[in-house]
């Protein structure tokens, strides 16, 4: 540069010894000029330009065959014309817009050390770290930079305060200087190694940007151009809340689109610019006026080709090239399966794979994760290198139904499996249902960002592609023809729902006093529960939930409530709509009573119907009491409604109807009724904690007695729920 | 035992239930590790990372240095023996230039001597050189004097020549004009007799065609002789019949 410097005139430098030779007229003139550039130093410094070569989004796009390499690979084809460009017109400074080293095999092979070579010896001045390049770990970036020439630029990745990579570079040219800030999108995903042990976040704050520009402009910078990796809505806010910067040069994560519209360059108010670097197959060459305000002149895109060379830095980078290239195909030949029949391995395979090592119902994992890639016979390390296209470890957490259904409606970008038509496993996603999810950070990630929450996971320290190494080595479940053998695995759920009382009151009184108008006469205790356990087994086809419930209540000696159920419930889940079923159920006292604990059991088929709202069964049985005292059976049908509905967010509507209608045995016309319905406003307070009135009413009815019981309550309690899914 | 009596222990005995339940679940749910395993989880990736990446760039330029080792050894091996081959072919010139230096004196020598006797020949070469000159000039001069006598006696008997011709030529002429009249009358004769031929001609055509006619006229006489002939013939047969 210092050499163009002095062609253009910007440098006026004597040589000592021809000085003497000089003529009196050359002398004369030095001084003319020399009084301009004091009196009038904008017209001489008039027509300063800055040449720039721009590359964006390389993803380290090596071939991984050294064979022709200089024909075929296409960043040596990039780097010949670098140095055709260089030779036929020489540039001032190469930048590179970001998004460089990931996802080629060779330069995730490498971690980016070849490609921070190929920055190096094409003398690159400077790199944008962007999204995909924190893929390879900040750590062995910033490990790569060190003591190279080519500068990695991030202002706002921060660790201990302070950034991770150089912020800026400057450049002087002639009587200005440049300074380029490095801004990297907040679409950067840190691995959550680096995340833990460094504490690196992303500083979204503008102010720190600021303050850098700032910086810059105290120490004598002319001009501010930002490096950003910001799509075309957040670089306007830039140049909106930065009036220093003069230019805006974008790529890496920039899709380069203004309003779903391919636009290279915007023009804003005051001659400031945009420019948006969106091909990559090649590289741009931007012409900057450097006179009284920065302009861009020219922006022009030249598209690699192979131009023959015989320059030292391409040599030698072609040579170290193929070394990387020889290790890369050495380390290649590992085995990892043989025998294997062919198959297609996709996103899904892959998100399959994962519900298959960790059992999860569910799995979610970023599209084009994995290159579409056919595997049979012998599979080698290689194919796997080739084919992996994210290396965040695998987590594995929890998602409510009405969380899970939020992430598929913003799904986009996402691969999901383990869902159907709506169901998971053949049932329906019910909204307050926790299910099991497995998942990359980088969805993870997106997950986290749909739902605006931080959910707390596991992680299994492995990646997708160590996960799809071990299942080659083990299972072997990649080469399943189907994975619908996933759904057929049984799970186990406990529902546990507690709802607790407890009140006691003394009163003290002497034997003439009055008892206050609406205060007890006499001292009692009064307590109560309402305790339900499900433990449900299931699968795709089968579900079997045994169901503990308590409803006890008593008041000194006085039981007003006292009943043990034991319900044993299995349903063949036939369809969506209606499944068969069998119950059995057990009512007994949960404290004896006058000595005696009567027994009844009931015992019914039938089908269950089940729609968004309302569940029901509808079946035919018999119901007989086994003790205190022994009855005949009585058969019957049995009908029972569930249906909830929700008034708000977190209010509801539920109505519950069990009904026993029953003839004695080998009688005849002599119906017995046995009925309770409950209605109940439940108020969730949250997920584990709600508030609920009821309001039970019972009957019972012997047409034989011609007489019927009734009974009927209001209840006001604090409920407790929670579930956990075992396995 | 009765029921009031038991009712306590049976509260005991359903919240432990309750209690145990919830514990139980609680402890199947796979336990969370700690920040401390998580934290060295963590490290243990990073290291295991930059070791992988150490390793790999290791590996790369130590095939790149034994490479460049090579090529190095090769290098000073080859400039070793250029060296050698410098040095002996120093030698090789310093003989040949003490040499040559030998041979430069004794050739210096050699034409000093040449230098003498050419200054000798050349004044040998001089002498003879001016004798000659004298000899041909005499020479020169007494065949110039011969020439131009030659010259004064043919241009003598040209003149002769050309008055000899001059009346054969007259004469000539005389003979050409008497010869071309001669000609004249031949043609003139010539034109006389073409004219009488073509009479000759004419009249021997005109005979041609009065023998014809006489031809044709003879043979319609024999023909009108054959008639008569015949009817004569005819008669005669007819006479001795009647």
């Amino acid at each position: 540069m210092r050499n163009r410097e002095n062609k253009s005139g910007l440098q006026i430098r004597v040589n000592p010894q021809r000085k003497k030779r000089k003529s009196t007229a050359e002398g004369l003139s030095l001084l003319v000029l020399s009084a301009m550039l004091f009196l009038c130093p904008e017209r001489i410094f008039a027509g300063t330009k800055l040449s720039l070569v721009l590359t964006s989004n390389l993803q380290g796009r090596f071939s991984t065959e050294a064979e022709a390499q200089d024909e075929k690979d296409p960043m040596l084809l990039l780097a010949g014309s670098l140095i055709d460009e260089k030779k036929r017109n020489p540039y001032d400074l190469y930048l590179d817009l970001g998004n460089a080293f990931y996802p080629g095999p060779l330069s995730r092979y490498s971690y980016g050390s070849v490609m921070i070579d190929f920055f190096s010896y094409f003398d690159c001045a400077a790199t944008l770290v962007s999204s995909r390049d924190v893929s390879l770990g900040l750590t062995n970036l910033e490990f790569l930079s060190g003591g190279r020439k080519t500068k990695l630029l991030s202002v706002n990745i921060i660790r201990d305060e302070s950034p991770v990579f150089s912020p800026y570079i400057t450049v002087t040219r002639g009587r200005k200087k440049i300074g380029f800030i490095g801004v990297t999108s907040s679409e950067s995903l840190f691995d959550i190694a680096e995340k833990k042990v460094f504490k690196i976040y992303f500083n979204e704050n503008l102010e720190n940007i600021k303050n850098t520009v700032s910086e810059l402009r105290s120490s004598g910078c002319t001009d501010i151009i930002l490096l950003s990796g910001l799509s075309y809505r957040n670089n306007l806010e830039l140049m909106q809340e930065i009036p220093e910067a003069d230019l805006v040069i974008s790529g890496g994560d920039s899709s380069g689109r203004l309003f779903s519209v391919p636009s290279s360059r915007v023009d804003l108010q005051g001659g400031r610019s945009i420019v948006s670097l969106a091909k990559n197959d090649g590289f741009y060459r931007l012409e900057i006026d450097l006179d009284d305000r920065l302009t861009v002149s020219s922006m022009v895109f030249k598209k690699s080709s192979y131009i023959k060379n015989s320059d030292r830095s391409y040599a030698g980078f072609s040579d170290r090239l193929a070394l990387w290239k020889k290790k890369f195909t050495e380390d290649g030949k590992r085995i990892m399966a043989e025998n294997l029949p062919a198959i297609s391995v996709t996103d899904k395979t892959a998100a399959d794979i994962l519900r298959h090592r960790h059992r999860t119902e569910v799995a979610i994992i970023d599209r084009f994760s994995i290159y579409p890639h056919e595997l049979h016979g012998t599979v080698y390390s290689s194919a796997m290198a080739k084919m992996m296209n994210n290396d965040y470890p695998v987590f594995t957490y929890r998602l409510s139904g009405s969380e899970l259904n939020m992430v598929i409606g913003n799904s986009e970008g996402l691969v999901i499996t383990g869902i159907r038509e709506g169901k998971i496993q053949g049932y329906p996603i019910a909204d307050t249902r926790k299910y099991t999810v497995c998942s990359t950070q980088s969805a993870y990630d997106r997950v986290c960002r749909i739902l605006r929450k931080h959910i707390e996971y596991d992680n299994t320290w492995k990646t997708l592609g160590e996960e799809i190494e071990d299942d080659l080595k083990t299972d072997k479940s990649i080469a399943s023809e189907s994975f619908d053998y996933l759904d057929d695995r049984f799970r186990m759920l406990i529902d546990i729902s507690l709802s607790n009382f407890y009140d006691r009151s003394d009163v003290e009184r002497g034997d003439s006093i009055d008892t206050p108008p609406g205060k007890p006469a006499e001292t009692y205790r009064r307590w109560g529960m309402e305790n339900t356990v499900n433990i449900t087994i299931y699968n795709r086809k089968h579900q079997l939930i045994l169901t503990p419930y308590i409803y006890f209540i008593r008041q000194d000696d006085e039981y007003l409530q006292n009943l043990l159920r034991g319900t044993l419930l299995y349903t063949y889940n036939l369809n969506s709509f209606f499944k068969p079923y069998h119950k059995s159920q057990i009512d007994t006292v949960f404290v004896e009573y006058e000595g005696k604990r009567p027994v009844l059991a009931r015992e019914t088929a039938g089908i269950s119907f089940f729609s968004e709202r309302v569940n029901g069964k509808f079946g035919a049985g018999f119901e007989k009491q086994l003790k205190d005292p022994e009855t005949p059976a009585l058969y019957g049908i049995e009908t029972i409604v569930d249906a909830n509905f929700p008034l708000v967010p977190q209010l509801a509507y539920i109505f519950r109807l069990d009904s026993f209608i029953s003839s004695v045995e080998g009688e005849s016309a002599e119906i017995k009724a046995r009925a309770e319905i409950t209605n109940a406003l439940s108020l969730n307070i949250n997920s584990i904690l709600g508030v609920s009135i009821k309001h039970k009413w019972f009957i019972f009815y012997s047409e034989e007695l011609e007489e019927s019981y009734r009974y009927s309550q209001m209840l006001l309690s604090v409920d407790l729920k929670t579930d956990f899914k075992l396995f | 035992m009765n029921t009031a009596q038991r009712t306590p222990l049976l509260i005991k005995f359903i919240t432990a239930l309750s209690a145990f339940i919830l514990l139980s679940c609680t402890s199947v749910i796979p336990r969370k590790e700690g920040p401390v395993e998580e934290r060295l989880r963590a490290e243990n990736r990073i290291m295991k990372q930059n070791l992988t990446l150490a390793i790999r760039e290791n590996s790369v330029f130590k095939e790149e240095n034994i490479r460049i080792r090579g090529e190095n050894s090769s290098l000073k091996s080859r400039i070793r023996l250029l060296k050698s081959e410098m040095e002996s072919l120093n030698k090789k010139h310093a003989v040949d230039i003490s040499l040559l230096a030998e041979k430069y004196s004794s050739l210096q020598k050699q034409k000093e001597i040449m230098d003498r006797e050419n200054s000798q020949k050349i004044d040998e070469l001089t002498k003879k050189n001016s004798s000659l000159e004298d000899k041909l000039s005499s020479e020169i001069a007494r065949l110039t004097k011969e020439m131009r006598d030659r010259e004064e006696k043919s241009n003598r008997e040209r003149l002769e020549l050309e008055t000899g011709f001059t009346g054969k030529e007259l004469e000539y002429r005389r003979e050409i004009a008497e010869l071309k009249e001669k000609i004249l009358t031949t043609g003139t004769e010539l034109e006389s007799l073409k004219s009488r031929i073509t009479e000759y001609e004419t009249k021997l055509s005109d005979a041609e065609s009065e023998k014809k006619r006489l031809a044709d006229m003879n043979s319609s006489l024999n023909s009108e002789i054959k008639s008569l002939k015949k009817e004569t013939e005819k008669i005669s047969d007819e006479k001795p019949g009647k």
